[in-house]
């Protein structure tokens, strides 16, 4: 992966404070993420959490995610340079999308950063997680398509998805254990119902 | 392996603590993510908790200080050995296995020829194979001669391991035993040792062996090494007047021919 460090730092926040969620779901997944992405700052939290987290499955979690980051290989630990995407993000308040199909430049509203629009789109996805659960795979369709259905009426939530693009996917998906390609249909939807 | 040494440190001491909580899953779960950790400040505590009241804790702290491959854990390993459960004893025989010094070789030697469970002898005698270790040949020789089927043929793998000037000539002896068992052994073994100084002694044995069960383990064992030099040896075999052998001629001179098509 390769988040401009900026982010790296955001994402990090965003998942350690998931650790002390009152959904203990929502601490299992972020320990996992926590340990995927295999960033060694995350050790002393996550071994408070192991200290202080009740829930066994949890636990298990956040000993695999110690183990995980421990274990990796020195030179990959970090991810040192970010890669230029196709969605060139200039800086955190404005964000210019190019679209290889018209060649026409669209430039949209963004919110602060994408902190606070992954703060913003995840209070929303969590309320909705607690409705449609994403434990197996048709609960995440059913819950992905919910989102789907939110997104054509909601035009806050379709301007931050196209701003935030595929980087925000990245961070919003991981923890509910949905696959990215199915939040690119979240996007793909807020691109076709953007007025 | 972190960066930060005192990150490690927070992260076993963090971990340590979990070897006393009231379920035994994560006492069991702490225990394996230390001996992932591979780090040897973690051995104290896990040696401390050998004695823990679940039998799977044990296990999973026998296997952690395996894989740490810590020489100081080995007094309280081989104290343990007492333990009159053999899975837990057949544990400490893969743990000394890893860990593979001169002590643990002494106790694994003494495992293969004095345990009361086969298992754990057998377990003995693929963990002395493990160590490499030369010091080990003597032992591995006799239990080539043992009655215990699974034995035998562990520690002619052992040998194959060991793979030392020694240890190969020790197959090449026992190849010319006069049990059939122990040549049955060896020939499958030598099988594993691609050496100019085997293949003739395994076409020999095709040509020769009296057995058509040490013949058959010739073969697959040339089908193994797979020379193109045994081909000649292998197609007479294919007129072999038992048909179980003509069979696994069959299978190894097309084993060596696909993997000669391939090339």
């Amino acid at each position: 992966m390769a988040l401009n460090p900026e982010y790296l730092q955001i994402v990090l926040e965003t998942f350690s404070k998931r650790l002390k969620h009152p959904n203990a779901q929502m601490r299992r997944k972020a320990a996992q993420c926590l340990g995927n992405m295999g960033s060694e700052s995350v050790i002393p939290l996550l071994c408070q959490s192991l200290d202080e987290e009740s829930d066994i499955d949890v636990q298990f979690c956040i000993m695999d995610a110690i183990l995980a980051i421990s274990n990796l290989p020195p030179s990959s630990a970090m991810p040192e340079t970010p890669q230029s995407s196709k969605y060139n993000i200039v800086q955190p308040q404005t964000v210019q999308i190019i679209e290889q199909g018209d060649g026409i430049i669209h430039n949209y509203a963004a919110p602060q950063n994408l902190a606070e629009a992954a703060q913003e789109i995840q209070q929303l996805l969590a309320q909705l997680s607690q409705t449609y659960p994403t434990n197996t795979e048709a609960e995440k369709q059913i819950f992905s398509d919910q989102v789907d259905t939110e997104i054509q009426t909601n035009s806050r939530l379709r301007s931050i998805l196209i701003a935030g693009g595929i980087e925000l996917l990245k961070i919003l998906c991981p923890p509910l254990g949905i696959p990215i390609e199915m939040g690119q249909k979240w996007l793909e939807t807020a691109q076709k119902n953007r007025t | 392996m972190l960066q930060t040494p005192s990150y490690t440190q927070i992260a076993i001491n963090s971990l340590t603590k979990k070897l006393d909580d009231n379920h035994p899953e994560i006492r069991a779960k702490a225990a394996e993510t230390l001996g992932k950790l591979r780090h040897e400040t973690a051995v104290p505590a896990l040696t401390h908790h050998l004695n823990d009241s679940h039998l799977n804790v044990r296990l999973k702290i026998i296997q952690a200080l395996g894989e740490i491959r810590s020489e100081t854990a080995l007094p309280q390993l081989t104290a343990t050995l007492t333990d009159p459960n053999p899975t837990i004893r057949t544990a400490i025989a893969e743990a000394l296995g890893q860990i593979g010094s001169d002590r643990a070789i002494l106790a694994l030697i003494e495992l293969l020829t004095q345990d009361p469970d086969p298992t754990v002898r057998a377990i003995a005698a693929q963990s002395l194979g493990k160590t490499g270790s030369e010091s080990a040949i003597p032992p591995l020789i006799n239990a080539l001669n043992h009655q215990d089927n699974k034995i035998a043929h562990l520690a002619g793998q052992s040998l194959a391991q060991i793979h030392s000037e020694k240890s190969i000539n020790a197959l090449i002896q026992a190849i010319e035993s006069p049990d059939e068992q122990i040549r049955s052994i060896a020939a499958e073994s030598l099988g594993q040792i691609t050496s100019e100084q085997t293949l003739p002694i395994l076409i020999k044995t095709v040509q020769q062996d009296p057995s058509p069960q040490v013949r058959t383990k010739a073969i697959e064992s040339l089908g193994n090494i797979g020379l193109e030099a045994s081909i000649p040896t292998l197609i007479k075999a294919l007129s072999d007047e038992k048909d179980s052998v003509r069979l696994s001629a069959t299978d190894a001179i097309g084993k060596i021919g696909s993997q000669y098509a391939l090339n």
